[in-house]
């Protein structure tokens, strides 16, 4: 057994950083994951989450800085390393003319499982991922959902001590993604410590205990999800989403006295992309048909400003759906801290 | 073990894989079809066979024997037979391709016969028509048999007669007739041998027996094309970079790919040679042919770990396979025989795996043993460690 126990440090990463050419994908990364918890890294794209997640897998070697997993370091004991860990990639990693029992079985044997073992861990992961009854269809047949369910199963049949989740509910319907949110939390419950790296700050806030907020390769903030939130004070978001964004409407909102930061985002637009289902019965689509835009604008005096938000939308000839006033949450935190949304 | 799985796994993949099987086994069925038959007058079958009949037996049991092509209905629907009297004109119209098949009884047939010693008729094929030449042999073959038949038969009914002394003529002649019946009915001995002779020279092979071991070794290649696509998409798709952070060590992962490969080939090779068997080809001694298989698939394991380790793309590994694996079969004798190059180009030929692996195994073909080919399995392992070698150190593995 290793010498971390539970509530001690299973992961550490030290000034972690790593090049390709003269992109610096990883600028000097620290942060620890304690045993027994779910941790958060969150970031827009191309932060540098998967470059970090493939150096902990020991994909690709870092070009400074250390990593140990359960006191094992990934530059010397890879081989030990590797038996801790489960790695759910970004991609569907999967054989889509293979079926899901037969790719099930497959990457158990690669995590060294056989015999009754491997059949029963594969029964197991397939009724974790709610698809028993459709095991032996083809994964190219499956809709985006439940391709994203088996690459789930296909990393935690051999129980590793470290899930390590790379965007696993990216471009999914709803239903999809609530439950793989739910399995996250039951393999927590059982004792999987979970690395879970996302764009979505409501899966992070749902779901982890600590999050490490990351933006082009360094990690911007750390701590509790409290901890974070408390680094933007009093400021609320206000959250407008229109139809239309006319020409010169954010600059003249960012006049307004009393806005901090103003962001605009395609919400919902990207949640439908990924998911075109394959072919055969998908009754699990989604279909999210308008291309309305969320304007979020940053205020400590959120009462008095609304008023001129919605003039100044109103004069622009923005038409307005819907106007709401939120607590701080990490989406405010990624804005308050770096002037942008975390997805654009 | 892994690497077991791992190459299970991508046979699996390939055997649900139309694009690749109609690759891998359908194109070279159709071209062994369509190369020996528009070199080698195949087609013809589909029509009646042109066919020579030289009968130069005095005596009556050539005509007995020959008559069939000319009276019989069931035969003059295969053949288109003519009668001639030159066996040497006959010989050279089979052998320049204008005739499938020629048959000669010799002039003293029936006498030989009648006398109680063998005699033998003489059977000319085109070795570019096996069908053909197939049916028209056994045709010739069975009336042969009856005929020996009917003459063993005969002498034992004249011994009779002779024994009896009796005078009736027709009573002989019901009687011969009699034991001719029953001999030819349950099948008697062989009195008449059938010298089957190629009109061409003697161990040359046919259009089809080349063109099956060509085309064979040319689509065994292609098998490192589809390798490489394999080992490119699966870094692309993520699933090669999964297998490497589970706890299977890289020279597993990459001997598992390799031997899917290898046994995606052994598959494929198999298969032709089952269709081109059926089809009359005469592939050799087996272990010969296993192991120039077995090192050829080899060559091509390599250039898959050579190709993907050069072309980084799908695409960039199509142009790249392409052009060496055309190049190969160019040089190697895959298209035409290596002998029909001017002299300068001849040498080239060991430059390439085809060259190696259509010399091995046309010498099966023609009767060679497994020492005669061991030469072009150690060239072609050298191939295969080479290309290894060099794809191994430059493969890049995300
Ligand atoms: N193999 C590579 N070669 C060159 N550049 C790379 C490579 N992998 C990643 N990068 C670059 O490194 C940066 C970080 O990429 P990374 O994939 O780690 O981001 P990410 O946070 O996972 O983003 P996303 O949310 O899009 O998955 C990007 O600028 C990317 O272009
Ligand atoms: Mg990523």
């Amino acid at each position: 057994m290793s010498d971390a126990a539970r509530g001690g440090d299973l992961v550490v990463v030290t000034d972690l950083a790593k090049r390709f050419g003269d992109n610096a994908a990883v600028d000097g990364v620290s942060f620890e994951i304690r045993e027994g918890e779910v941790f958060g890294l969150l970031g827009p794209n191309g932060a540098g989450k998967t470059t970090t997640i493939s150096m902990i897998s020991c994909l690709i070697a870092p070009s400074a800085g250390t990593i140990t997993v359960g006191g094992y370091s990934v530059a010397t004991d890879a081989a030990k390393v590797k038996n801790a860990l489960g790695v759910v990639p970004q991609e569907i990693a999967l054989y889509p003319t293979l079926t899901a029992l037969e790719n099930l079985r497959f990457w158990g044997r690669m995590y060294g499982l056989s015999g009754t073992l491997l059949d029963e861990r594969v029964t197991e992961a397939l009724e974790l991922a709610g698809l028993a009854d459709r095991a032996k269809e083809r994964v190219e047949t499956y809709s985006g959902g439940m391709k994203r369910r088996i690459n789930i199963a296909a990393g935690i049949m051999h129980r590793p001590r470290l899930l390590i989740m790379d965007e696993p509910t990216v471009g999914i319907d709803p239903q999809s993604r609530n439950h793989i949110l739910e399995t996250v939390k039951e393999l927590n419950h059982r004792g999987m410590t979970v690395l879970y790296t996302s764009h979505y700050m409501e899966e992070v806030e749902f779901l982890c205990d600590r999050v490490g907020i990351m933006d082009h390769g360094r990690i911007i903030a750390l701590g509790t999800l409290d901890e974070l939130k408390r680094l933007v004070g009093d400021e609320n978001v206000i959250s407008v989403r229109v139809a239309d964004v006319p020409e010169g409407v954010l600059d003249a909102l960012r006049a307004v006295a009393g806005v901090d930061s103003v962001t605009c985002s395609a919400e919902g637009a990207e949640a439908a992309a990924e998911d075109a289902p394959a072919e055969g019965p998908a009754a699990d689509a989604v279909t999210t048909t308008d291309d309305s835009r969320v304007i979020q604008v940053l205020s400590r005096d959120s009462g008095a400003v609304i008023a001129d938000v919605v003039a100044v939308l109103g004069r622009a000839g923005a038409r307005v759906l819907s106007v709401d006033v939120r607590e701080p949450n990490l989406e405010s935190v990624f804005l308050h801290l770096t002037g942008k949304s975390l997805r654009d | 073990m892994r690497w077991f799985h791992i190459g299970m796994r991508d046979l699996k993949i390939t055997v649900r894989d139309r694009a690749s099987l109609g690759i891998l086994l359908v194109m070279p069925m159709v071209l062994i079809i369509i190369l020996s038959s528009a070199l080698g007058n195949l087609a013809s079958n589909l029509g009646k066979t042109p066919v020579a009949i030289v009968n130069l037996d005095k005596g009556s049991v050539g005509a007995q024997i020959t008559d069939g092509f000319f009276t019989d209905g069931q035969l003059s629907e295969l053949f288109l037979a003519s009668r001639m009297h030159d066996p040497e004109a006959a010989r050279a119209l089979v052998a320049n391709g204008d005739l499938a098949g020629a048959l000669v009884v010799p002039a003293d047939f029936s006498r030989r016969l009648n006398t109680g010693r063998p005699s033998v008729l003489t059977l000319y094929t085109d070795p570019g028509r096996q069908i053909a030449g197939t049916v028209f042999r056994s045709v010739a073959e069975s009336l042969s048999t009856r005929v020996s038949a009917a003459s063993i038969a005969a002498r034992t009914s004249a011994y009779y007669v002779t024994r009896l002394r009796v005078k009736d003529p027709t009573f002989v002649g019901r009687v011969i007739g009699e034991a001719v019946r029953s001999a030819t009915e349950t099948g008697a001995l062989t009195a008449v041998g059938l010298k089957e002779t190629t009109a061409a020279k003697g161990e040359e092979l046919s259009q089809l027996s080349y063109y099956s071991g060509a085309m064979s070794v040319m689509f065994l290649m292609f098998g490192s094309m589809f390798g490489a696509f394999s080992l490119v998409r699966e870094r692309d798709n993520w699933t090669l970079p999964r297998m490497l952070m589970t706890p299977t060590p890289r020279a597993e992962v990459l001997g598992g790919k390799m031997l899917g490969v290898f046994l995606i080939g052994m598959c494929q090779f198999a298969v032709l040679v089952a269709f081109t068997s059926v089809l009359g080809v005469k592939w050799g001694d087996p272990l010969a042919t296993v192991l120039v298989a077995a090192s050829t698939v080899g060559a091509a394991t390599g250039l898959a770990v050579f190709i993907a380790a050069i072309a980084k793309t799908v695409r960039a590994v199509s142009g790249l396979a392409q052009m060496l694996i055309q190049f190969m079969a160019a040089v190697g004798g895959s298209f035409v025989p290596v002998s029909v190059f001017p002299a300068w180009m001849q040498p080239l030929h060991y430059a390439s795996v085809n060259g190696w692996a259509i010399d091995a195994i046309l010498s099966t073909m023609r009767g060679g043993n497994t020492l005669a080919v061991l030469p072009n399995v150690a060239a072609l392992l050298g191939m295969a460690a080479l290309f290894f070698t060099i794809g191994a150190w430059r493969l890049r593995w995300e």
